[in-house]
């Protein structure tokens, strides 16, 4: 039997437009970065409420959403173009803020118990779960990686990323230095809008 | 340069990123057996990868709200408009969404080749796949033989000549002639 097409819903449309058109640093909201043995891994700040309509558009409740865009998210980019294989474990990675020890990220599976928890179905669990960077992967020559990490902390934290990764059986630690949690406010200047 | 014309050509960039091609297709060391599967499409048939044995299989794995996934649709679409013809097969396995959703979307890129549906994500777990999209090639023997993590250009030349090389031996001369060495090899 035939079905009536749908459009799209104009609260998908938005999530997109917002989380991939529009979440490219504005002016003063630089990309971190880091290259070496021929791996580029690439960190980008993505605004609270891009990330919030992303998820609300994917099935969220709006508290949960909310949730979600308040950690501290990243998108990260890897490519490997080192020539041989590459392996990234995130359950190595590790964060610094100032003088405190350093911590690891945030247990994704932690997040998904807590959503199944909260009623959030599980249509929606599976986006988060896609949409993020692979806790582990393996990559072949070539091949590149993006995906968000939630680092888990304060708007506007400022804090180091250790992120050791495996390049043909060798073991290099990627240093990024200065990272920036976004913060609605960095995000609404930087594109002259004021905060919703 | 202003703040906006900034911004368009940081867009414009950012885009670049995630759209470049990372090569053609990843062999797949060892040829794994693919994880045989039955789905619903959207179009309430059941798929079942078993009965394509004898055929190249692409199966995609994909979701709308992927922008690399929604990228690289149209070129998946005219490739396969060519694949067809050559008797590889296009299957496009949706993650994780309704098929409302799904069904939408496909309507809206005129998806012809058959679009299914992996409602609990179990599917693209057991395929190992570690992000979306996520595409492999499966032999006529139905091993894994290709692989590609992100978008590609699906209807350029070079995989089309990757694809076309799997495909059996067409009845030619060359094809009856290595037949008939084998056997008379194998009774002498």
């Amino acid at each position: 039997m035939p079905r009536e097409t749908r459009g799209i819903p104009w609260l998908r449309a938005v999530g997109l437009v917002l989380l991939f058109g529009l979440t490219l640093p504005g002016p003063g909201a630089v990309p971190w970065a880091w290259s070496g043995a021929g791996v580029r891994l690439r960190l980008e700040p993505l605004p609270p409420e891009s990330v919030a309509a992303f998820y609300a558009a994917r099935g969220f409740p709006a508290a949960e959403a909310a949730r979600i865009a308040g950690a501290c998210v990243l998108q990260t980019k890897l490519i490997n173009d080192s020539g041989t294989e590459l392996e990234v474990d995130l359950s190595r990675w590790r964060i610094r803020v100032g003088p405190e020890p350093s911590q690891p990220l945030p247990d994704r599976r932690s997040w998904l118990r807590h959503f199944t928890a909260a009623g959030v179905s599980r249509q929606a669990r599976i986006a988060f779960e896609w949409s993020q960077f692979p806790w582990r992967a393996h990559l072949e020559p070539g091949e590149r990686l993006q995906g968000m990490i939630l680092y888990g902390l304060e708007p506007g934290t400022r804090f180091h990323v250790t992120a050791p990764i495996r390049v043909g059986g060798r073991w290099h630690e990627a240093h990024i230095e200065d990272v920036r949690c976004p913060s609605r406010d960095a995000a609404a200047q930087s594109k002259g809008g004021k905060v919703q | 340069m202003n703040a906006g014309r900034r911004r368009l050509l940081g867009a414009l960039a950012w885009v670049v990123v995630t759209g470049a091609v990372a090569g053609p297709l990843t062999p797949v060391h060892h040829r794994p057996q693919a994880p045989d599967f039955e789905l619903q499409g959207i179009d309430d048939e059941t798929y079942r990868l078993r009965d394509y044995r004898g055929k190249v299989v692409v199966v995609n794995f994909w979701a709308t709200w992927c922008p690399p996934c929604r990228k690289e649709m149209p070129s998946m679409r005219r490739a396969w408009e060519r694949w067809r013809k050559h008797g590889i097969e296009l299957l496009a396995v949706n993650v994780g969404e309704s098929d409302d959703e799904v069904f939408a979307f496909a309507a809206e890129y005129d998806l012809k080749f058959p679009v299914l549906l992996d409602p609990s994500g179990r599917v693209v777990r057991q395929w190992g796949a570690i992000g979306l999209p996520s595409t492999f090639v499966v032999s006529p023997e139905g091993r894994v033989v290709y692989k590609a993590t992100g978008a590609r250009e699906w209807d350029s030349e070079e995989i089309f000549t990757l694809l076309r090389e799997l495909l059996p031996k067409e009845n030619t001369k060359t094809g009856r002639r290595a037949r008939g060495f084998s056997r008379v090899g194998s009774s002498g």
